[in-house]
């Protein structure tokens, strides 16, 4: 590989990376501070994706698309807190109840979205401002990709700053550290569970919008976006953002030079990421025991 | 810390729960929509019970299996409503006698497929079966019907493994055809020495992969690279990076990845070095209008499209119309339709034998009808039908559509 073809396989995986951290920070975070495994992630992906490519249109209409499917992920994520809500006695310490209860809706919301949308595979096109091509040697990087790639950082370091900076922050980091200790302080985490439900169908939405001029929506992402998510919150340790930063980044670099390097073995590559580093850390780069 | 340990059992009692639960849950899933389909049948035998024991007065039942759900449910209905069209337009009935279409569920899934195939010869008693739009459903249905000496008729492209069953057709070429036909015509007519080959790492992908390969070769050309990407890939950037030195690249995609193919060609600006030509899902009208303009100037081979000047295609394209819902034309209505007529025009010739499986089946063979891609006739030997390949690139019209324009007839 010459420096130009390794520089640009480093962009189109670091681009990937930062997308792939958007669309798992919001699971992190309810994973970790909830401890609640929300499977219904993928379809909220899926229905957000939906939702900003139906919008699709010329140029800067493609701000009301990435606005309305962050606004859809937000309620959806609502709407299965306000659903877990009411069981929530039985659900909080029940993992095999939250993933039945989740893959449920998973399931359903997939299907309402099949139903409407047909099934079809939809795109959403990006403003012509932003949609051109640089060229990088004899090959070209898409303008897109790099936007996209700023945008997720952008929300990446709001992120970052709202949970070091900010009361709101300390109260969930509390939560992720040790929650008896936090409710012992007389802090109700009833409304902090509805913030982190509602930030994470955020961030999952803006990651369906931001990435639809390159995903689009299509059936079946609900299980590939799940996957994805998986790998990365696993791979940075549950509840940690910081792990799933690193870890986005380093799937997505992984994945980009394993398609270039062994294309048939593409799929393994990620996966294969995953078991060297459990073996090496069992609950992920940043997991709480590693600490 | 006694605790240390905890967060991993944690994790792995995750996993393992996660397992079960998929697992779990899939197989309710399975289990639903068999239910659905009992359901949907117990109507239709009702309204048929009144003649049943009369042989040859009452309806001739056919059976239609179509994906309603799974991978390929969207397109279940608006194949429905293309065959239904085809048989309102001959009132339903050929001779005097009426005919009644049963339609379930394949769920793209070949055991629910096989279900569905037992139940309408066993409890319906179908005389033909219209099967399927999924391959792998097509190729698990065909020992079943055929040991049962049952026609099976195929309404799109499906895998080239039908050819050993007597009793089945299917009113298209297979895949492999056109995109034989393609790579000959690459490397005579458009001239291409070299090409990269871009394909699903599935049957489908590897099958129109191995047609092109075929043709191009054997017609002095030389494939430089073959890629493969997995099904439902999300990112083809660094797949495509590795597309370079060669005249031409020929991508065998469907669906949403052909959606993102094609637009990622054109964004990493491979498209200005190297031209795209591939087999026709990559351009079908049901991915052209989300593919954009990325797909201006891509060509493919094909045996349809919905813009072939011909009177069966336009008597297709308003019976479409004129159902009043937004049907998009593409190869799986226009199969559909075309099934249609080869029923109706088999059970005309062959009258009251019609119960004969083995008569049913020679005269499905043996129809020569106008379909919306031109003559439709079967291959005696594999039957397989024998159609035209047409060459089309993809142009943007006046009201800035983007269309099919056809190019010629592949030879």
């Amino acid at each position: 590989m010459s420096p130009v073809e390794v520089m640009l396989q480093l962009m189109i995986g670091l681009s990937f990376g930062m997308l792939l951290f958007l669309l798992a920070s919001g699971f992190t975070l309810t994973f970790g501070l909830a401890r609640f495994v929300n499977l219904a992630h993928g379809a909220v992906f899926l229905v957000s994706a939906y939702v900003a490519t139906s919008l699709s249109g010329p140029g800067w209409q493609f701000a009301i698309a990435l606005l309305a499917a962050g606004a859809t992920g937000m309620g959806l994520s609502l709407i299965i807190y306000a659903i877990a809500r009411t069981r929530w006695g039985k659900l909080g310490g029940d993992q095999l109840a939250q993933v039945l209860l989740t893959f449920g809706l998973l399931l359903v919301f997939a299907d309402i979205a099949r139903s409407w949308w047909g099934g079809v595979p939809t795109s959403l096109q990006a403003p012509a401002a932003l949609d051109g091509a640089w060229a990088i040697g004899g090959s070209s990087f898409p303008m897109y990709r790099a936007v996209m790639a700023a945008g997720a950082l952008v929300v990446a370091v709001a992120l970052w700053w709202l949970q070091k900076r900010t009361t709101f922050g300390a109260l969930v980091r509390a939560g992720v550290d040790d929650r008896e200790m936090l409710e012992a302080s007389a802090i109700s985490v009833k409304p902090l569970f509805a913030a982190v439900f509602a930030i994470s169908g955020l961030l999952v939405g803006l990651a369906a919008g931001l990435g639809a001029p390159v995903l689009g929506a299509s059936m079946g992402q609900e299980f590939t976006i799940l996957v994805l998510a998986f790998v990365v919150v696993v791979l940075g340790g549950p509840g940690s953002l910081m792990g799933a930063f690193i870890a986005a980044l380093a799937v997505g670099v992984a994945d980009a030079f394993g398609k270039a390097l062994l294309p048939t073995f593409a799929e393994f590559t990620m996966m294969g990421l995953v078991i060297l580093v459990l073996a090496w850390r069992p609950s992920g780069l940043l997991g709480r025991s590693a600490r | 810390m006694s605790n240390t340990s905890r967060p991993q059992l944690w994790l792995l009692r995750r996993g393992a729960v996660f397992v079960a639960a998929a697992t779990l849950v899939l197989s309710l899933a399975a289990c639903g929509s068999s239910n659905e389909g009992t359901s949907a049948e117990g109507s239709s035998s009702e309204a048929s019970s009144s003649s049943e024991g009369d042989s040859t007065g009452g309806p001739i039942k056919i059976g239609v299996l179509l994906p309603y759900t799974g991978a390929f449910g969207l397109y279940g209905k608006p194949m429905e409503a293309a065959l239904r069209a085809r048989l309102d337009a001959a009132d339903n009935s050929v001779g005097g006698r009426k005919i009644e279409l049963i339609f379930e569920d394949e769920a793209t899934d070949p055991g629910i497929a096989v279900t569905k195939a037992t139940k309408l010869v066993e409890k319906d008693g179908v005389a033909a079966v219209i099967c399927c739009a999924s391959g792998s459903g097509t190729l698990a249905v065909g020992p079943v019907l055929s040991e049962r000496s049952i026609p099976q008729l195929g309404p799109i492209p499906n895998p080239a493994g039908l050819s050993k069953y007597p009793t089945a057709a299917v009113a298209a070429p297979t895949a492999a055809h056109d995109a034989t036909k393609l790579g000959e015509y690459a490397a005579t007519t458009l001239g291409y020495k070299t090409a990269v080959i871009a394909a699903s790492d599935f049957s489908y992908g590897h099958e129109v992969a191995d047609g092109f390969k075929e043709g191009f070769t054997g017609n002095g050309g030389t494939i430089v690279k073959e890629v493969y990407a997995p099904l439902g890939t999300t990112d083809f950037g660094s797949y495509l990076t590795q597309i370079d030195g060669a005249d031409v690249t020929f991508a065998g995609f469907a669906g949403a990845d052909a959606i993102k193919f094609v637009q990622q060609y054109d964004k990493f600006g491979v498209k200005d070095r190297i031209p795209l030509i591939g087999h026709g899902p990559l351009l079908t009208e049901l991915v052209l209008k989300q593919i954009g303009d990325a797909a201006v100037g891509v060509g493919a081979a094909f045996y349809y499209s919905s813009s072939l000047d011909n009177p069966a295609n336009k008597e297709f394209l308003a019976a479409l119309k004129a159902t009043g819902k937004p049907i998009i034309a593409s190869h799986f209505t226009a199969g559909a339709w075309a099934s249609g007529g080869v029923l109706l025009d088999a059970i005309k010739r062959v009258g009251d034998k019609v119960t004969d499986g083995a008569a049913f089946a020679a005269a499905i063979r043996s129809t020569k009808i106008e379909a919306p891609w031109g003559t439709l006739e079967f291959d005696q030997k594999t039957g397989y039908a024998i159609a035209p390949t047409y060459y089309y690139t993809v142009k943007k019209n006046a009201d800035g559509a983007l269309v099919h324009e056809i190019v010629g007839q592949i030879p």
